[in-house]
């Protein structure tokens, strides 16, 4: 990752990101901003290979500017930096076509684990998020793109609480396999609802 | 019986009888015809004027005579003639008065609107009993409202019971405001507010519920002609600074509504009024507490990060961590449909595992067939799994475990879970207070149960014993 953008209101949390964004990508060029606005004026004159955006921005919610950028530039990777992580406010942002998320609450080495993880293709599904998902692919009005047997499984044993490895295991799959149908779902849900998620933002209650 | 009847109105014609000087009108039973004569003989027997096909009616129960004088006499049968409520022999009657026999209702009134031109807009009465069906219909009604979740279904329910208990074919719930008149909801769907009586609806800014009763080709407005309307009814409720309108309306070629349409209409709209407020009042806290929940999340959650991200040692930065942690389970679960033990299970797995291989040990983690539709409030949720974070939490700190054990069972109506870590391990009985051992009995208690510690030669063992279904 050469170029990184980071949006984050909180002075600390943002100090946080940048040591861990360091530790994961060495050398990259890493920016900052505290607000929708902020991070806007900086897009304009760069796209970031990868963002952290946080959810609850003083002038903006963060679901609305991951789909802001990536119907703008796909190529950049959006991963939500969230203080609970619940799928209340994970589900939105994963529907606005974010890449990934993690909770602010981790160590700094975690952190950059986790960041590294992301980039190479492994994000991370909780329970909660896999339930959703799962809800969301199999309702009757959503024909398009539906997810392959394989990817179905991947998810119900995540929803069922399995790790990665378990499911690897589990399936008789490599963990980087199971790790690549969790991507291949978000990359269906990011493609089935971006339009409508940067139109509809609004509806899901998203926004502190 | 058909064949009667007609006879009957053979004879009325034969007659050519002078026109009474009373009205007498049906409130409640099943709906008859009243000839209009002088004098009317009431009874169960097919020759009588006004026949009450009821068994407990006599053959010949009843006679009245409504010339110059009104007069009512019990002819007596077992079960007699009411007055106003009183049984009677032979009464004079005025205008107003309520005769009962059996199942039915008259009121009389004195005939004084012979030959008016416009539509004659009655305050109904609303003193009438309900008859029993109805009544019946009232509590179902009752009953299906008061566990709907969405005003349009309130509505919904609203017209279809209203028009199932009246007879009339239309309904509409209005709103009037400063802006208007508007429709909310109507039966069948779409069904034109253009053709719902502005004059009836001026009545009932006054009234409570008002009527156009039974309305006489001869002598009805020409809005009422031309929508071949025979009847309406408009029962009023005011919601906070609107005012809502149940209107009802029948068609000449519809059955007659049921004379107690009036009062039935008049509770359905008071129940509903109470259902819409019902509405309100949750939406109003919730409101509140989403927003009680926003600023927990901004500010303490905030105040918390900060705290990890400085806390001069990894234990303090821990225990920040679970008080955030503890946080998140009270922000983000007061969802109104609770979580399936299916789905929170599968939660604190993934969060168990995670705490317990950051800690480099291992966790084994054993459970049954969970029925998905057994449910846990938010609340029961949060309690368990704050338990259990409690618990690892302790093993990790205090025992420095290699390796944990959970197993969840479930047996009758139990939800049990044993927990066994190796480590470095010490006495309950000799544990210092402040390791949360208090808060885990008091959870443990609210879920219906209870949590005991055992060492053992090797292992320490906990175990919860839980009601599966917790109380709300």
């Amino acid at each position: 990752m050469k170029r990184v953008l980071i949006v984050e209101d909180l002075p600390f949390a943002r100090d946080w990101l940048t040591e861990g964004v360091r530790l994961a990508f060495p050398g990259s060029q890493i920016e900052t901003a505290p607000d929708c606005a902020g991070a806007r004026n900086r897009l304009e004159r760069h796209w970031p290979e990868l963002a952290l955006v946080d959810l609850g921005l003083p002038d903006g919610d963060g679901t609305r500017l991951i789909a802001w950028i990536k119907s703008r530039h796909a190529a950049t990777l959006c991963v939500v930096a969230s203080t609970f992580a619940d799928d209340g406010h994970i589900f939105p942002a994963l529907r606005a076509g974010a890449d990934g998320y993690f909770t602010k609450d981790q160590g700094q080495s975690e952190l950059a684990r986790i960041l590294t993880e992301i980039a190479a293709g492994h994000p991370p599904l909780s329970p909660g998020v896999a339930r959703r998902l799962m809800a969301y692919f199999q309702h009757e009005d959503r024909p398009e793109l539906p997810l392959s047997e394989r990817e179905i499984e991947v998810l119900r044993l995540i929803g069922k609480g399995f790790s990665s490895t378990e499911v690897g295991r589990l399936l008789d799959i490599t963990r980087n396999t199971a790790a690549g149908y969790v991507k291949d779902i978000y990359r269906k849900l990011g493609i089935n609802s971006r339009a409508e998620a940067a139109l509809k933002a609004a509806e899901f209650g998203l926004l502190r | 019986m058909c064949q009667n009847r007609l006879s009957r109105n053979a004879n009325h014609c034969a007659m050519n009888q002078p026109k009474p000087c009373w009205r007498l009108k049906q409130i409640a039973g099943p709906t008859v015809e009243i000839p209009p004569r002088v004098s009317l003989v009431i009874g169960r027997g097919l020759d009588s004027d006004l026949m009450l096909p009821d068994a407990a009616v006599s053959r010949r129960h009843a006679r009245l005579d409504l010339g110059a004088d009104a007069m009512i006499e019990d002819l007596g049968g077992p079960l007699g003639t009411l007055v106003n409520g009183q049984r009677i022999d032979r009464v004079q009657l005025t205008a107003g008065d309520l005769i009962t026999i059996g199942a039915w209702q008259f009121a009389l009134s004195e005939d004084t609107e012979a030959g008016q031109g416009h539509d004659e807009i009655t305050v109904a009465s609303l003193e009438t009993s309900l008859a029993l069906p109805r009544l019946e219909l009232l509590l179902v009604f009752c009953d299906r409202i008061n566990a709907l979740e969405r005003e349009e279904q309130i509505a919904a329910c609203l017209l279809e019971t209203a028009c199932a208990g009246t007879g009339f074919g239309r309904a509409w719930l209005l709103e009037r405001s400063a802006a208007g008149l508007r429709s909310l909801a109507s039966l069948p769907g779409q069904a034109d507010i253009g053709e719902v009586s502005r004059q009836l609806l001026a009545a009932a800014g006054r009234e409570r519920v008002v009527c156009l009763d039974h309305i006489d080709r001869s002598c009805a407005s020409d809005s009422v002609v031309a929508g071949r309307i025979s009847a309406a009814l408009v029962a009023r409720f005011a919601r906070q600074d609107r005012e809502h309108l149940l209107y009802l309306d029948a068609r000449r070629s519809e059955a007659r509504p049921q004379p107690d349409a009036a009062r039935f209409c008049h509770a359905l709209v008071q129940t509903a009024g109470l259902a819409f407020a019902r509405l309100e009042q949750e939406r109003r806290l919730w409101r509140q507490r989403e927003q009680i929940y926003a600023d927990l999340h901004d500010d303490l959650g905030a105040r918390l990060l900060n705290l990890i991200y400085s806390a001069p040692s990894a234990a303090l930065a821990d225990q920040a961590r679970e008080m955030l942690v503890d946080l998140r389970d009270v922000v983000s679960r007061p969802t109104r449909d609770g979580l399936a033990l299916e789905a929170l299970l599968a939660e604190m797995r993934a969060e168990a595992r995670q705490r317990v291989e950051a800690a480099g040990a291992l966790m084994v983690w054993s459970e049954p067939e969970v029925d998905p539709s057994i449910i846990w409030n938010g609340h029961a949720a949060s309690l368990l799994s704050r338990c259990l974070r409690e618990l690892i939490s302790n093993a990790l700190r205090h025992a420095g475990p290699s390796r944990i054990r959970l197993d969840w069972q479930i047996s009758d109506d139990r939800l049990l879970l044993a927990l066994a870590h190796d480590g470095c391990l010490s006495d309950p009985e000799n544990w210092q207070p402040g390791r949360g051992m208090g808060n885990i009995r008091n959870r443990c208690r609210q879920l219906g149960g209870r949590v005991e510690w055992r060492r053992g030669s090797k292992l320490l063992h906990a175990r919860l014993d839980l009601s599966l279904e917790p109380p709300t």
